[in-house]
């Protein structure tokens, strides 16, 4: 009976200091990976300049693309846990006494960290580059896209992370890229805005399009080019829907499976 | 009497390969007494590092239990981690971090308080000789100091027993050696039971205080190094003849000789049955369907059958005494009845011959799996480049 009772804590039970220490970890291996953050910057800014200013309606294609970057970013985190499958850190976490809930936990932390510092610093940039147009207004509309900044790079890394409990090695990564990444990355209607058509309606179940919606609200707030398909507390709450459900399944898949 | 720090009851593995069911573990049972290095010694894939997945619960057993530190390995996984410390046979470290970081992150994860966190960090270095490397990125480690830190990473938390897969695996005979001495001395003046896997013969006779020969996922033998070596009751003495008759001629010679043990003639690879069945054929054949003869023809006017008569035995080990006094003598039966011997060897036996002697063949290389390999690869780069 009692080990019963212990085996059900330990499964609910959560460590947040070793959370928050996985996560630091994720994010010192990122600010030394110098070529990591090189990569991240100039993507951003090869989709701003190919899709922002080469097709109309800059602002509109900015505002879809900052999630996308995040999306790649967040994907990747999440699923760079396989590296760390490959290089055999895995194992020590796998044998340290916590809980697999706090494994995940940390993971979505850390990845959510770096996937948001790539949203801020595209965001950045675009606003920059002028993107949205120069206003008074601008740096709080930054400001205020900074929780959806968050809540997206959250979903990408839940899902990378769900991803990455199926996955065994790096040979995967371009199935994944052709059968997942690019199909959300096209039907999120970053590029091509899909609102107001009968497409729009499909397009709900690709979970980045509540994400590009949301910066859609705030970015383009007082834009005469605004195109949104619903209202932003639904975005939200979706992405929340989606990322929850993310994480649960990812950490019960995780808990179920053998280390080695 | 010591306790025992850990208890296997029948532990069984299998693992699902596509349709087939692979037995890696065979329900092996076995106990280990606080403050002892206990070895397991057997070939790669033996079910070495399955057992020991198993104990530090990184597996689920199929059926069977042990009791690792006083905990269930299947009720209380999280006390036996607790109470465990692991070092992997393959590099567990992450290296973009340093040494330092590592062993914090893992004082962190077992819950080391954070004022002693710091204190216990410099000890293990200490102990380990790593403490002016501590702020190196671990990529920037040689082999010995990768593997030096993972033991410190190991006892971080002062576990009760530390499990060693392969130790020193990959590294050189002088890193080796400086392993060994780390894990004597962790043994000796910090009282840590220690349970390694090895397929080194000479690190389980260096090490260990009991060694367990492991084959197939069956425990083969189980005892000291010296009492292991005490069935073999003598040197071993290799002699190899003309043909088979010769030997067979000279075994019956010695029968009666003092001090001989044991007299074990090696088979040449060719499966006794499958050529005696062969031989059978051959001589239906040559009689022309008719009843074979019931005596056996000059096997050297026919071709195949002075073939067959070639992959016969010509090969005999003698486990006696004092051989190298003896086998002046053996040698002179030998020349008295015009026995040609073709050559001759002694071994003092070792390890080597105790795996020969209980499982029949000496210590085979196995291919891994394709994951494992590519791992295999990585981690050498690891290892050399960086």
């Amino acid at each position: 009976m009692l080990c019963e009772k212990g085996d059900i804590m330990n499964k609910i039970d959560i460590n947040f200091t070793v959370s928050f220490a996985l996560a630091k970890r994720e994010f010192i291996k990122y600010l030394r990976n110098k070529s990591r953050v090189i990569t991240s910057i100039f993507q951003s800014l090869m989709f701003l300049f190919i899709f922002g200013f080469a097709i109309g309606n800059q602002a509109l294609v900015s505002a879809g693309i900052i999630p996308q970057a995040i999306l790649f970013a967040g994907i990747f985190s999440g699923v760079s846990i396989v590296m760390d499958r490959m290089l055999g850190f895995f194992k020590e976490i796998m044998v340290a006494p916590i809980s697999r809930t706090t494994i995940t936990i940390g993971r979505a932390i850390g990845g959510t960290l770096v996937a948001s510092i790539q949203g801020i610093i595209l965001i950045t940039l675009t606003s920059i580059f002028g993107a949205f147009g120069y206003e008074p207004l601008l740096f709080l509309k930054i400001l205020a896209a900074i929780p959806i900044i968050f809540l997206t790079a959250f979903l990408t890394t839940s899902l990378g992370n769900l991803i990455s409990t199926r996955m065994k090695d790096f040979h995967q990564m371009q199935f994944i890229m052709t059968f997942l990444i690019m199909p959300l990355f096209f039907t999120s209607g970053a590029i091509i805005d899909f609102v107001g058509t009968p497409f729009f309606n499909f397009t709900l179940i690709n979970p980045m399009t509540y994400c590009v919606d949301a910066m859609r609200h705030i970015m383009l707030a007082g834009n005469p080019t605004i195109s949104v398909g619903l209202p932003l507390y639904v975005d939200i709450l979706a992405i929340l829907a989606f990322s929850l459900a993310f994480i649960i399944l990812s950490a019960y898949i995780f808990r179920k499976s053998e280390s080695v | 009497m010591a306790t025992n720090i850990i208890e296997v009851k029948n532990l069984t593995k299998i693992f699902d390969v596509g349709t087939n069911q692979v037995e890696a573990v065979k329900g092996i049972s076995f106990s280990v007494r606080e403050g002892e290095i206990f070895g397991f010694l057997g070939p790669n894939g033996a079910g070495k590092t399955t057992t020991l997945n198993m104990l530090s619960t990184l597996l689920f057993p199929t059926s069977g239990t042990a009791k690792v530190a006083g905990y269930d390995i299947n009720n209380e996984p999280d006390m036996v981690r607790k109470n465990i410390g692991m070092v992997f046979q393959e590099m567990s470290l992450d290296i973009d971090l340093t040494g330092k970081e590592n062993l914090e992150l893992h004082a962190i994860m077992y819950g080391v308080d954070k004022k002693t966190r710091n204190q216990r960090i410099m000890e293990m270095l200490e102990i380990v000789q790593l403490t002016d490397k501590a702020n190196i990125l671990v990529k920037n480690y040689s082999g010995g100091m990768k593997r030096r830190l993972e033991i410190a990473r190991g006892l971080l938390h002062y576990p009760k027993c530390l499990f060693l897969d392969e130790p020193t695996l990959g590294l050189d005979p002088q890193t080796r050696r400086s392993i060994w001495d780390h894990i004597k001395k962790l043994n000796e003046e910090y009282g840590i039971t220690i349970i390694l896997t090895t397929h080194y013969m000479e690190e389980a006779d260096a090490l260990c205080d009991r060694i367990c020969i492991i084959d197939h996922g069956e425990i083969i033998a189980l005892d000291t190094s010296e009492n292991l070596k005490g069935h073999l009751k003598g040197d071993t003495i290799s002699l190899e003849f003309e043909n088979f008759k010769a030997l067979k001629k000279f075994e019956a010679k010695i029968k009666d000789f003092a001090g001989i043990h044991a007299i074990k003639i090696i088979t040449p690879k060719t499966n006794m049955r499958q050529m005696l069945s062969k031989m059978a054929a051959i001589r239906a054949q040559m009689s022309g369907g008719k009843k074979p003869p019931a005596i056996m023809m000059d096997p050297a006017k026919h071709d195949a059958m002075s073939k067959m008569m070639r992959s016969l035995p010509t090969k005999m080990n003698i486990i006696i005494e004092n051989g190298s006094e003896k086998v002046a003598s053996l040698i002179k039966i030998a020349n008295d009845s015009g026995i040609k011997i073709k050559s001759l060897t002694i071994k003092q036996p070792s390890l080597e011959e105790v795996f020969i002697h209980y499982t029949g063949r000496s210590i085979r290389d196995e291919n891994g799996s394709r994951g494992a390999t590519m791992r295999e690869i990585m981690q050498r780069r690891m290892r050399s480049v960086m």
